[in-house]
Parts: C-alpha cells; sequence; structure tokens
C-alpha cells in the first residue's frame, strides 16, 4: 500500500479473560472508503475505540498520518484530524441543530478571555461558522430543522446530523462505527450516497457496519474481523469467497 | 421601607451564590454540591481580610490586624476562591462525574466545614466571627442611608456577576460547556477538552460564591457556621430548577421566589410572626414540596434554557466557504 492515513500495527487489548482484539493490524489508504465488517463480538467496536483513544490498548500502535497516537485522549486524537461517531447516536439532544453543528469547528471564541471580555474578536468568526452549518445542514436536508432540537431527530436524521456535525471539525478521516444502526429505508441510500461523495472529494472513510449490502455499495476495500483478530482483507465480493470469513459469519 | 431595601440586598447576594450554581450544575451539568463552601470561605477571607486590629474588649481571634479598604477584601477573597476552587476541581473533577462527584465535593465541604466548627480558636466556630466592618458605614450617617447604599454595592456586583454569567453561557465556551452536558464522550470526539472546561466552571463558580459570600458577611457584620451549612445547598438548588436551569434570568426568579417569596413570606402568614421556628419549617417544606412538583411537572422550570439566537442576517448560501 503506498498512502496510508491511518495504521494500526499489532493492537491488542483484553476485557478481564476475554480478549478483545488480538494482535490486529490494519492500514488505510488515504482518500478511500473501507469497511470493517465481522460477526457480533468480532472486536469492531474495540478496535475503534482504540483508534479513537476510548481505550487504551495494552500492546501495538496506532498512526495516523504519520504521528503516532496510540494512548492519547480522545480530544488529543480529534484535534489531529481523525473523527469518529458512535454506534449509539450521540447528538447533543437539548441542542438545536445549528448548536450541535457549531460546537465542532476549532474556534478562538473559545478561549475563556475572549468569550467573555473580547466578543468581538470571535463574533465574526461565529457568522462565518454559522453560514457554513446551515450550508451542511441544507445539503443533508435537515436545512428546515435548523433551530429544532437535536432529540427530536429521527434516528435516520441523527446519523444524518452527526456526519454533517463531524464535517464542521474539518476532519481528514471519519471513522463512522454503524452509520446505519437503526435506519430505515430512504434514508440509508441517503446516508450512502453523501458518503460516496464525501469520499470523492477527498475524505477518507473507515465505516463499522453490519448490514453486508451496504458495504458492498460503499467500500473497495474491507477488512473482516472476527474473535478479535483481523481475518483478511480484500473486495467485498473476494470476502464473499474467502472460506474464514464465511466461517466466521456461520458460527 | 428598610426591611424592603434588606430584602434587596439578600436577593442581590443570593442570585450571586443561585448564578455560580447555575454555571456549574445548570449549564454544565456537573454535580459540584461544595459551592456552599465557597460562599463560608468568601466570607472568613473577607472579614479577616477587613477585621483590623484587636483591641482590649475584643472576644474574638485575629489574624494580621489586616484592614483592607473596600473592594479589596472582596476581591481578595474572590481570588482566594478561585485558587481553592482550582485546588478542589483538580482534585475532584478529574475522574469523577455524576453521583460520585457531588458526594466528594459535599464531603470536602463537610471536612471543611466540621474543622472550622471544631476548631473555635480559628474562625471563632460555632460563636462566629462578629464586628466585621461594613464599607463606607463612617461616611453614611442614617442607617435607612446605609441601608440604601449597601443596596447599590450589592446591585452592582450583583449586575456584574450576571453579565459575566450571560457572556458566559452565550459565547462558543458556553456552547462548548452545554455539550459536555449533553452527551461528554461526543463533545470529547470533536477535539473538546472536559475537564479543562469543567475545571473553567469551577473557578469561575467558586469565586462567584466567594464574592456572595464576602458581600454577606460585610453586610450582616457577623459571620458563623450556620450560613454555609450543607443544608443551604438545597435553597441555592431549589432556586435554580424553580427558576431553570442553564437560564440565569430563570435563575432569578428562581431566586425571588425561594428565598424572598417563601424565605422571608412565611414569617408574614397568619400565626406564624411569633414563631419563627414554625415559619422555618414551612419553608422547608414548601421548598420540598416545589422542587419535587417542578421536576414532576416543568422541570425545565419557570423560564427555561433559551435556543441560541444569532441576530445578523443569514448569509447567501455560498459565500460561507469563500472566506
Amino acid at each position: 500500500m503506498t498512502d496510508a492515513i491511518l495504521s494500526c500495527e499489532h493492537v491488542s487489548r483484553s476485557f478481564g479473560g476475554v480478549r478483545a482484539v488480538v494482535d490486529a493490524s490494519l492500514e488505510i489508504e488515504r482518500g478511500t472508503v473501507t469497511g470493517l465488517i465481522g460477526p457480533n463480538g468480532a472486536g469492531k467496536s474495540t478496535l475503534v475505540n482504540v483508534i479513537s483513544g476510548h481505550i487504551r490498548p495494552e500492546d501495538g500502535t496506532v498512526r495516523f498520518n504519520g504521528q503516532d497516537i496510540t494512548g492519547l485522549p480522545p480530544y488529543r486524537v480529534a484535534r489531529t484530524g481523525l473523527i469518529r461517531t458512535f454506534q449509539l447516536s450521540s447528538e447533543f439532544p437539548w441542542m438545536t441543530l445549528l448548536e450541535n453543528m457549531l460546537v465542532a469547528p476549532k474556534q478562538i471564541g473559545t478561549s475563556f478571555g475572549r468569550a467573555i471580555f473580547n466578543r468581538r474578536s470571535w463574533i465574526d468568526e461565529e457568522y462565518r461558522l454559522l453560514a457554513k452549518a446551515r450550508e451542511y445542514l441544507q445539503s443533508f436536508g435537515l436545512g428546515a430543522l435548523e433551530n429544532e432540537y437535536a432529540g427530536n431527530l429521527s434516528g435516520g436524521q441523527k446519523r444524518l446530523l452527526e456526519i454533517a456535525r463531524a464535517l464542521m471539525a474539518e476532519p481528514e478521516m471519519l471513522v463512522l462505527d454503524e452509520p446505519m444502526a437503526g435506519v430505515a429505508g430512504v434514508l440509508i441510500d441517503r446516508i450512502v450516497d453523501h458518503i460516496l461523495e464525501l469520499g470523492r472529494s477527498g475524505l477518507t472513510f473507515l465505516v463499522i457496519e453490519h448490514d453486508l449490502e451496504v458495504v458492498d455499495r460503499l467500500c473497495e476495500t474491507v477488512y473482516a474481523m472476527a474473535q478479535g483478530s483481523v481475518l483478511s482483507r480484500g473486495t467485498m465480493a473476494e470476502l464473499r469467497q474467502d472460506e474464514r470469513v464465511l466461517e466466521a459469519y456461520l458460527d | 421601607m428598610a426591611y424592603a431595601v434588606t430584602l434587596g440586598v439578600y436577593f442581590f447576594t443570593q442570585l450571586i451564590l443561585v448564578l455560580s450554581a447555575n454555571l456549574q450544575l445548570g449549564l454544565m451539568g456537573m454535580a459540584n454540591l461544595g459551592f456552599v463552601l465557597f460562599l463560608g470561605l468568601g466570607a472568613y477571607v473577607t472579614a479577616i481580610l477587613s477585621l483590623g486590629a484587636p483591641n482590649a474588649l475584643s472576644l474574638q481571634h485575629y489574624f494580621f490586624g489586616a484592614s483592607l479598604p473596600f473592594p479589596l477584601p472582596l476581591l481578595l477573597a474572590m481570588v482566594v476562591g478561585a485558587v481553592l476552587g482550582l485546588i478542589v476541581g483538580l482534585i475532584s473533577l478529574y475522574r469523577m462525574r455524576g453521583h460520585y462527584l457531588a458526594i466528594v465535593t459535599l464531603a470536602i465541604l463537610s471536612i471543611v466545614w466540621t474543622v472550622v466548627d471544631g476548631f473555635p480558636n480559628f474562625l471563632g466556630g460555632e460563636n462566629g466571627l462578629d464586628s466585621i466592618p461594613q464599607p463606607f458605614s463612617s461616611s453614611v450617617t442614617t442607617y435607612n442611608a446605609y441601608q440604601w447604599l449597601f443596596l447599590g454595592i450589592a446591585a452592582f456586583f450583583c449586575i456584574l456577576v450576571f453579565w459575566f454569567s450571560e457572556r458566559f453561557f452565550k459565547s462558543p465556551l458556553g456552547r462548548m460547556a452545554k455539550s459536555i452536558r449533553e452527551n461528554e464522550a461526543a463533545a470529547a470526539t470533536l477535539g473538546i477538552n472536559p475537564f479543562k472546561v469543567r475545571l473553567i466552571a469551577t473557578v469561575c463558580g467558586s469565586a462567584m460564591a466567594a464574592l456572595a459570600g464576602g458581600l454577606l458577611a460585610e453586610y450582616v457584620t457577623v459571620w458563623g457556621m450556620q450560613p454555609w451549612s450543607f443544608t443551604e445547598i438545597f435553597p441555592a438548588t431549589a432556586a435554580m430548577i424553580i427558576g431553570g436551569r442553564a437560564n440565569n434570568w430563570g435563575a432569578a426568579v428562581g431566586t425571588l421566589a425561594t428565598f424572598i417569596l417563601v424565605g422571608q413570606g412565611t414569617s408574614f402568614l397568619p400565626g406564624f410572626s411569633n414563631n419563627p421556628e414554625l415559619s422555618y419549617a414551612i419553608q422547608w417544606i414548601i421548598y420540598g414540596v416545589a422542587l419535587v412538583a417542578f421536576l414532576w411537572f416543568r422541570p425545565r422550570g419557570l423560564i427555561p434554557e433559551q435556543k441560541s439566537k444569532w441576530r445578523r442576517a443569514p448569509a447567501p448560501l455560498g459565500l460561507a466557504r469563500s472566506r
């Protein structure tokens, strides 16, 4: 592989006696949409939590853009340009859609001194970000709801909001943990279209997904995990022929 | 009339305390119950720094005979409050959330309170400190005029704190604080350091509570154990919840309702005027019932938290990315 933006090398992590991730290695090429599949308990979410800094690995390293990010706290991983979403929708329920969006970008108005005593220094930036947030909400079909509390959205709309919010942070890579969980029908197609379009514009994706048909539509390269290990890597068609992957799914 | 002015002073000082709770519990969702500790602390620091040297008649322990001019004792009380708030924050906020944070901050309050209570030679213990000088008292001759003067002082500081809170709440910093309340893990994955924001809120809240304590001590001229015992957490928290969490105007309405209407009003009920113990008991019953009723029927309070508004007209689409 030529240009890996994210690489995990020999990552391991166990909880008590359960070996959740065992010597897992993978590389994500810059500008691609890569899938990560596997049956329940395969260790996908744990691996993502290790990448995003929510769980410390016992062994192995995680590199992002050449930088060793192993064991950094989540907010510092995020500041390197690697943003993740969660399996459970994680909107800020009692904040409006616009407020949700405006939490994400790095902005000067969050420093204490400026926030209180120098409103002028950040107010222009605020309106610039506001316009950008509106634009994203429009393109995700949420524009009409911009002043609604995020907690009132449907499951699918929450997922759209989360992706839009993540984009406000200007990430280089998005890790989506089961973005289709609890989403039905037309909204799945819309989320797929958005991911593909963003992928074409150069954003790198790692998508953890149960729905193999969705993975097929999204990803050229797919990693398959089972029982904590990375079994194989290939296109979805190749993985469907792979005996070890089939075995893992049939178990 | 003088009574109304006294109520006004009381309202403004308590509102500062409720705003401190509102910043920490309302906006940030931090169950920091230790804010009352800083009320007591601010009062003691103010007293120590303004008591002056002892004379032959004084029965209490004086510290270094400091008698700093107004408003230095208050400002230094805020500084001490902020520094100790930082220390308490560093101890308790790093790992603890929710119930755990509530218990730990309550424990810290209890420890300090018990120590002060148990060493009467230190800060007067049960007897407290008295003869705390009132600012400008020598230049105003009549009692009534002084009440008005102090009302002005209390109002001035309260408006300042209110302005500060409004700025905090309506800035990107306040939005960040709110997002941590709503979903800490999600906020962290957007690059926000929750610990740092919590620490900022704790330091500000502690300084605000210390200011409230200092003002109360200067107004009442005595300070003891009761005004900062852990039961005082209750009316301040009730005021915040009844008024509306994370809304500063709600805090003001809540302070009016709990501290003034209920806190003072019960003594005007027929048959209660000669029985302060009964009216005190009734107060607490009303606080409790009102709190439960609000949490049940109107959990967001009288004036709920407001959605952000942006006054400037929206920029036409497409312009946003050009800059």
